[in-house]
């Protein structure tokens, strides 16, 4: 703490004696009004500048009186203006759009290059509609997965793991509220509807200290605040769900709205089959939806609010009734089986510009997860004098719900100083698996773990300090500190990210940063299934612990590529993993009893050649790493390579605007293949006999033991993988429209999802491997009014 | 969780493919089977291993040589005695350490070391009583035993023995009747915390540790069938309950192997190692000490 207060005074002196003017504002979409995220404000006088934050609010304070600034953001056209400062200066920009434009505009977000900040991704969400996806359905998790660094699980899943961490290391903030379980259909679709996304930001490392809670990532998601000048509208309809947004002002220039829905409708379709099938006795099905809405008003230049709002379910079902007579009694009977999840989010937000160097923003945020599995039965027996009837239903269900608090400020004293600093309070409830038994004719029943209640607070303060034209940093410190069951756990978080530029438009950059979760996953399976249960650090199991250290070089070549190549290393304490054997659903064991603790490391090498702009962008991905696990209790304490250490993974990524209306686009993978723990021999375990009697023949049978050298000692097929999409666009009366035709696994290869011993067509035993997916073409139909 | 995976097979089942593994060809080993005690004279069960895509029956390995040894003496070499195995003559001694050589032209030969227990479990307590009946409407009986454990790493095994009834029609009469009586292990079922691994039910013994009540009283409960109770003419029934203190390798490698056991099937778990105490081959080398106590069983209590 005393570091902190000396780090402190020592900026504070440091930029006392600044006397400047100060140029703040907004920069928007012209058309819509739209925050734009990250936009470059900078002084061609100066070659000072700065960017937007999460709000589109800039602050720029400068001691000269002319000043040349140029506004600038990926797709819209710059504006270049001369000022002349006398005093304080608002000035709001509105950027137009590329597609308003005749000729390609070529522009960037903040510069790469002179930005102190890395391992930072950040994919404008038009080039993510640009992707070819899954079924059609576009996915911004399944984008981020083809950067590197940021690896999927197994086919098809939109799990991310960052840097060798788990899933559960990411913070996912959807408009600052972290959202636990990011998965529609188990895994194979992210929550996220991409229309109603404006900005998606990834950090893999060298986190700035305003971040916390989450070991390996923070994803960063803001949502559309909604068109504030007319009445706009999107859909699509594709082959497996449909979707609208309807987003306009409510007063116009002064508050908007936006609501996009989403569902999907294979149970619609299937259910009249299952009934025709089962002559109405039987249906099944599986759904999601969810449905993003956000309004804001604006109250004057220095007060804005918002409030935001996700909710989304899935749920899988069966349901089955029937009757039969005998002995003139007729019994009749029902059940359901079904399991269902989902998060709600919602987030209160307001802006306060104080001053113009100094802006604030305080948040309220709910977040609640919650699975459930579900078995209901009815029976009925009518005789012809008497009827009875008998019900119950089975429950199990887990989940986590949050109530936080933050306000965060930034105050820019000085052209070369950015301060921020803020606090945050989350109550955390964590229900770990309860089991519930109800039946008519007995007792309820509830068994499992006990709901726990956390308390999490943090702390943090940062400074991006322009040191030189050469040297730029952003350090600052993060401390946290969690309390369950009357014990406190605390940690002070350091955090540095420094830049150093060449003349040549090379920049080198080194960061560190020591992060602390609080909160852990128990997960066993690889699937990202919904009954994984978040649980709180315990007296037992304590909280998570990382440091990474990067460092790296970027450059921008002719303006149009960025590359940038960054070599990590990050260990891990504290890490859960279910013990060998357990079951997860074993109500009668608190979890803590079923869980053993490790350590992790991972450490590589990633490459990122980037276009952005241009008739032809895209990407070329690359990563070199290595992922390791040390449990005591797990494969007899000996380190084992983690199931998603990668040795390689590859990402082309390609968007060819061939015209206007006419866009072509193609994605190829190449993963080296998870690690998967395969036996090499077969023993006989302990051996029972029986006999035919006496004096008879005397059989002994051998339980067959399998022996596994080691935790994940093989590798399952490499995975590689092309996806392609065209789509084309048409102007209308009523707006434009758009089909995209797509094939997502073009050339069918089978890559492996899980493997287990079978049988060949010859009855020889073999090792075999399961796919999911072969080539799936997909159909769409976009909308715009 | 299971219906998930069905689920997910279903959809990857037509898309499986057979792969070719590097899987290394290992020439075969020893595997050892013994749990010795100083009740029984030695007894070992050998038997070869297999690769991983074998299909054959495991069988016993003949004619080899096995010899034990107390500390570094040899003191007998057991003799091939049928099917079920290699026998000695001599018992094992509480708290001495016994060593297995076993050995065979082409096998590599395999040596496992354990310790027999030297503690004496005493049973404070063992009560029957009536239990409710269980989904099947058959009568359940609840068992409570209860020791004292010593301070220190302990490990133990329970297991109840009990009568079975054989029954042969009567020609005249056409009904049964009692023709034998012979001891089985009945099984035994528990809810206890203590047991934190499922039981593999062909193993009656219930393994545990002593991890959470060292040095305490161990208070247990069991769910059973007395199974002569279900002819209606028998009102008392005398069993025979087994406490067992088991070596640490003995309970780890029937920890282990009851865990990989209870995850076949699952191609989504993480497969256990099972414990291997046998150098340069596989199984167990086990070591117990067993105390029994007789209980007479009444139908209505």
């Amino acid at each position: 703490m005393r570091y902190l207060l000396l780090f402190s005074l020592f900026c504070v002196t440091s930029i006392a004696f600044a006397q400047s003017n100060t140029i703040s504002g907004y920069v928007r979409d012209r058309e819509t009004g739209e925050s734009l995220i990250g936009a470059n404000v900078f002084d061609k006088s100066t070659l000072k500048g700065t960017t937007t934050n999460h709000f589109g609010y800039y602050t720029l304070p400068l001691s000269y009186s002319e000043v040349h600034l140029v506004f600038s953001y990926v797709g819209y056209l710059p504006i270049d203006t001369l000022i002349t400062l006398k005093g304080n200066v608002e000035l709001s920009i509105r950027l137009i759009p590329q597609s308003m434009l005749d000729e390609i505009v070529v522009t960037a977000e903040e510069d790469l290059v002179d930005m102190p900040q890395m391992s930072k991704i950040g994919i404008p969400v038009d080039q993510i509609k640009s992707l070819p996806a899954l079924a059609g359905e576009v996915d911004i998790f399944k984008a981020l997965q083809l950067m590197p660094g940021i690896q999927s699980g197994s086919e098809g899943s939109s799990g991310l793991y960052v840097r060798g961490g788990g899933p559960d290391q990411n913070l996912i903030l959807l408009d600052g509220v972290p959202v636990y379980n990011a998965s529609h259909l188990f895994g194979f679709f992210s929550v996220f509807n991409a229309d109603a996304i404006n900005n998606v930001e990834v950090i893999k490392g060298g986190f700035p200290a305003r971040y916390g809670g989450r070991l390996s990532s923070v994803i960063d998601i803001s949502m559309k605040e909604g068109n504030n000048r007319e009445l706009k509208g999107t859909g699509s309809i594709g082959l497996i769900s449909s979707k609208l947004t309807l987003e306009g002002p409510l007063k116009k220039e002064k508050s908007s709205f936006i609501v996009s829905a989403r569902r999907t409708y294979i149970d619609i379709l299937a259910r009249p089959l299952i009934k025709a099938n089962t002559d109405g006795d039987e249906t099944a099905g599986y759904f999601f939806y969810d449905l993003n809405a956000k309004v804001n008003y604006t109250f004057s230049d220095r007060d804005r609010i918002y409030l935001s709002t996700y909710t989304g379910d899935d749920k899988a079902y069966a349901r089955s009734k029937d009757f039969y007579v005998s002995d003139n009694t007729r019994y009749d009977y029902k059940d359901e089986f079904g399991l269902k999840w989902g998060n709600i989010t919602s987030a209160f937000r307001w802006n306060h510009v104080f001053s113009p160097k100094i802006f604030s923003n305080v948040t309220a945020t709910y977040s609640k997860y919650q699975f459930d599995i579900f078995q209901e039965y009815y029976n009925k027996t009518t005789t012809p004098t008497e009827t009875t009837e008998d019900s119950g239903a089975t429950r199990y269900f887990s989940g986590i719900q949050d109530l936080a608090l933050k306000t965060d400020f930034e105050f820019t004293p000085h052209v070369d100083h950015q301060l921020r600093a803020g606090a945050s309070a989350i109550h955390h409830t964590f229900n770990p698996g309860i089991l519930a038994y109800t039946a008519s004719n007995d007792a309820d029943t509830t068994l499992g773990s006990t709901k726990t209640r956390g308390l999490e607070l943090a702390t943090y303060f940062e400074d991006d300090w322009t040191i030189s034209k050469a040297i730029r940093v952003n350090a600052g410190v993060h401390f946290s500190a969690f309390n369950v069951n009357n014990i406190w756990y605390q940690k002070v978080q350091p955090r540095i990210n420094a830049r150093y530029l060449f003349g040549n438009g090379l920049a080198i950059k080194a960061s560190y940063a020591t992060m602390a979760q609080f909160i852990h996953l128990l997960t066993n399976s690889s699937i990202g299934l919904p009954t994984d249960l978040w649980v709180p650090a315990t007296k037992n199991i304590k909280p998570q612990y990382s440091s990474q250290v990067a460092i790296g070089v970027a450059k921008n070549i002719t303006k149009t590529y960025e590359v940038s190549i960054e070599a990590y290393y990050k260990d891990m304490t504290n890490l859960i993993e279910y013990s060998e054997g357990a079951s997860y659903i074993d109500p009668q064991k608190d979890w803590q009893s079923k869980v053993s603790t490790g350590n992790g490391v991972s450490y590589g090498t990633e490459l990122l050649i980037q276009k952005k702009t241009g008739r032809f962008s895209g990407w070329i991905g690359y990563t070199l790493s290595r992922t390791e696990r040390t449990f005591p209790d797990l494969n007899f304490g000996k380190t084992y390579p983690y199931k998603y250490d990668r040795r390689h993974d590859v990402s082309l990524v390609g968007i060819y605007k061939v015209r206007d209306d006419f866009e072509f686009s193609a994605t190829w993978v190449y993963g080296t293949g998870n690690a998967v723990s395969l036996p090499e021999e077969r023993y006989a375990g302990q051996g029972h006999s029986y006999s035919t009697g006496p004096g008879g023949q005397t059989y002994y049978y051998y339980n067959e033991l399998l022996d596994y050298p080691s935790r994940n000692n093989y590798r399952m097929r490499a995975y590689h993988r092309l996806d392609i999409s065209v789509s084309k666009t048409k102007k209308k009366k009523w707006g434009q429209q758009t089909w995209s035709f797509g094939a997502y696994n073009a050339y069918s290869r089978s890559n492996p999802f899980f493997m287990d011993i079978g049988y060949d067509r010859s009855g020889n035993k073999k090792f075999k491997q399961y796919s999911l997916f072969p080539i799936i073409p997909s159909v769409r139909y976009n909308f715009e009014f | 969780m299971r219906y998930l995976f069905v689920l997910l097979a279903v959809c990857a089942i037509s898309c499986e493919v057979v792969v070719d593994v590097d899987i290394p060809i290992k020439p075969a080993s020893i595997t050892v089977h013994s749990t010795i005690n100083p009740d029984s004279t030695f007894q070992v069960q050998l038997t070869a291993s297999q690769n991983i895509l074998s299909n054959n029956q495991f069988s016993t390995i003949p004619e080899a040589t096995v010899n034990i040894y107390d500390g570094e003496i040899l003191v007998e070499t057991l003799v091939q005695n049928s099917e079920d195995g290699y026998k000695g003559t001599l018992k094992p001694l509480k708290g001495h350490t016994y060593t297995i050589e076993a050995s065979k032209t082409n096998y590599k030969t395999v040596t496992a070391t354990d310790v027999v227990p030297s503690q004496n479990v005493k049973l404070n307590k063992v009560t029957f009583a009536k239990n409710a009946n269980d989904e099947y409407n058959q009568q359940q009986y609840s068992m409570t035993i209860e020791f004292d454990d010593p301070k220190g790493e302990n490990y133990y095994e329970i297991g109840l023995y009990g009568p079975e009834l054989h029954y042969e029609r009567d020609e005249d009469t056409g009904e049964y009747v009692v023709v034998d009586t012979v001891m089985i292990q009945y099984p035994i079922d528990s809810e206890d915390g203590i047991f934190t691994v499922e039981q593999y039910y062909s193993d009656r013994f219930w393994s545990f540790s002593d991890d959470v009540v060292d040095g305490k009283t161990v208070k247990i409960n069991f769910n059973t069938y007395i199974y002569p109770f279900w002819n209606e003419t028998v009102d008392e029934v005398e069993v025979l309950v087994a406490v067992r203190e088991i070596s640490y390798s003995m309970f780890k490698y029937k920890q282990t192997a009851n865990l990989q056991r209870s995850l076949d099937g699952d191609p989504f778990a993480e497969p256990v190692p099972v414990y291997n105490n046998v150098k340069n081959g596989y199984g167990i080398f086990g070591a117990y000490q067993q105390t029994t106590s007789t209980v007479t069983v009444r139908k209505e209590e």
